[in-house]
């Protein structure tokens, strides 16, 4: 079977404080898996270090056809391009938006298009305008991102991971930042990405949303993998008692 | 006291030639120092300790002595250097006030602005590199379309500051002969006496050339704020 996305003995620490030591995940394409646990877990610093927005000790991303092993010691020039290679194919949606303020809607889509894959304008902007149609913010194209909500502007930035055409999608506490009255849209977007085969690994504390959508869920603890399995086999069989205390705790 | 309408229709044409001058080396100032500032603010920021090092000495030697200091150093300070006087494309520049005072205000205003951006560069927040970088920018794409936009509007407001501090040190170029507006003031002063009128209307030359540059730089602000807040 052909990985969408796989972390080989992967490890990471921040100074004296170890993250986690030796991971090995696997993700299979059109999968949906959610990273769960408690806060300081790893799950985030897990996800940034898939595009290495956290650069990992150690260890091997692979992300389909491109794949990146790290060792300790500073970068090459073939391994800084191996990484925006598996960016470029990787999209990944930020907890707190991330929008760019001095471009509008449709600019935050069309910027990597146009400056990244090298569409022409007009090119990007159909493109774009797909994207921003299907998380229903087309009507929203000009504003800017001070002048929406918090969940217009989690869906502009979908639609703008949207529009690059990734293999993997990582969603990093997508609705975490959001109001509660805003949470619901945004889970609407997320869920019909779900829905259509995307692939997905998601860190993500909406439990029900987690349940409904996941092939699998990943219980991490102290940067250790406690239990990966189907929702329903971790909810009624819980493999750890902190597993079980996780999910009493957030119900 | 009364206005003495003659004194003042002599000194106008001469005022107003030295507002030229003024508005020449201001021009020199902004023009090149905006883009030397803003890669020395770069080169502040760079990885690279040395580099980063060598960055900071530039800004704080320029900012921590006196521009006057620095004009005459360059005037009348490398006039006395053999090396300089005995290089001819060094001593046609050197030996010319208006070039030493030009590049005096170059020197300054490219440490003053190093420090406006640095500031500007710094306070992006982290998360909007994140996004460009986890798109594939490479670093060039990520200064270019992000940083140096970002960095613009954050600095705008006190590089308009910056824009006028200059024009009004140009007024030090008159210490060593250049005939700007303060410089033609002091040769009136001492040719007719009328030292308040005079000082009056070379004062009113720098207004109007300052409220014109706020002006303008008012305008790029509401262009560049558009949409930023809601």
């Amino acid at each position: 079977m052909q990985h969408a996305l796989r972390l080989l003995n992967l490890r990471k620490s921040f100074g004296p404080v170890t993250v986690f030591d030796g991971i090995d995940l696997a993700v299979a394409p059109g999968e949906v898996v959610s990273l769960i646990g408690a806060s300081g877990s790893g799950k985030s610093t897990m996800l940034r270090c898939i595009n290495f927005l956290e650069m990992p000790d150690s260890g091997t991303v692979e992300v389909f056809d491109k794949g990146l092993s790290v060792e300790a010691g500073g970068m090459t020039r073939g391994q800084l391009h191996q990484i925006r290679e598996i960016r470029k194919i990787t999209g990944m949606v930020f907890q707190n938006f991330n929008l760019w303020p001095h471009r509008t809607a449709l600019g935050n889509v069309t910027e990597a298009l146009i400056h990244v894959l090298g569409q022409d304008a007009p090119q990007a902007r159909d493109t774009a305008m797909a994207a921003l149609e299907k998380v229903g913010m087309a009507g929203f194209a000009n504003r800017y991102p001070a002048q929406l909500s918090g969940g217009q502007q989690q869906r502009v930035g979908i639609a703008r991971v949207l529009a690059m055409r990734p293999r993997v999608m990582l969603f990093d506490e997508a609705t975490s930042a959001l109001d509660p009255e805003l949470v619901g849209e945004v889970l609407k977007v997320l869920r019909l990405l779900a829905q259509e085969g995307n692939t997905i690994l998601q860190v993500t504390h909406e439990m029900r949303f987690a349940r409904e959508v996941s092939d699998r869920m990943v219980f991490l603890s102290q940067g250790r993998i406690l239990q990966d399995a189907p929702p329903e086999e971790l909810f009624t069989n819980p493999a750890d008692e902190a597993v079980k205390r996780f999910l009493s705790g957030t119900h | 006291m009364t206005l003495d309408l003659e004194l003042i229709a002599m000194a106008l044409p001469l005022l107003a030639t030295g507002a030229l001058v003024t508005i020449k080396l201001a021009a020199v100032g902004v023009g090149v120092g905006l883009p030397l500032g803003l890669g020395l603010a770069l080169l502040r920021l760079a990885p690279n300790r040395l580099l980063a090092g060598l960055g900071d000495g530039y800004a704080g030697l320029f900012r921590g002595t006196p521009m006057l200091v620095q004009l005459f150093i360059l005037y009348y300070g490398l006039a006395e250097v053999p090396v300089i006087r005995q290089t001819p494309a060094l001593w046609w520049f050197f030996r010319d006030a208006l070039f030493c005072a030009g590049l005096a205000v170059v020197l300054n205003t490219t440490a003053y602005t190093s420090e406006i951006f640095r500031t500007a560069l710094r306070a992006i927040p982290q998360g909007q590199i994140e996004a460009a970088l986890a798109v594939g920018m490479r670093p060039w794409t990520l200064l270019t379309r992000i940083r140096l936009p970002l960095a613009f509007r954050n600095a705008l407001p006190v590089y308009a500051s910056e824009a006028i501090t200059v024009v009004k040190e140009t007024s030090l170029a008159s210490t060593i002969t250049v005939l700007e507006i303060t410089g033609q003031a002091k040769r009136l002063m001492s040719q007719t006496f009328g030292i308040l009128e005079i000082f009056a209307l070379a004062s009113l030359f720098y207004l109007v050339i300052n409220l014109a540059c706020l002006g303008a730089f008012a305008v790029l602000e509401r262009r560049q704020a558009r949409g930023m807040r809601p």
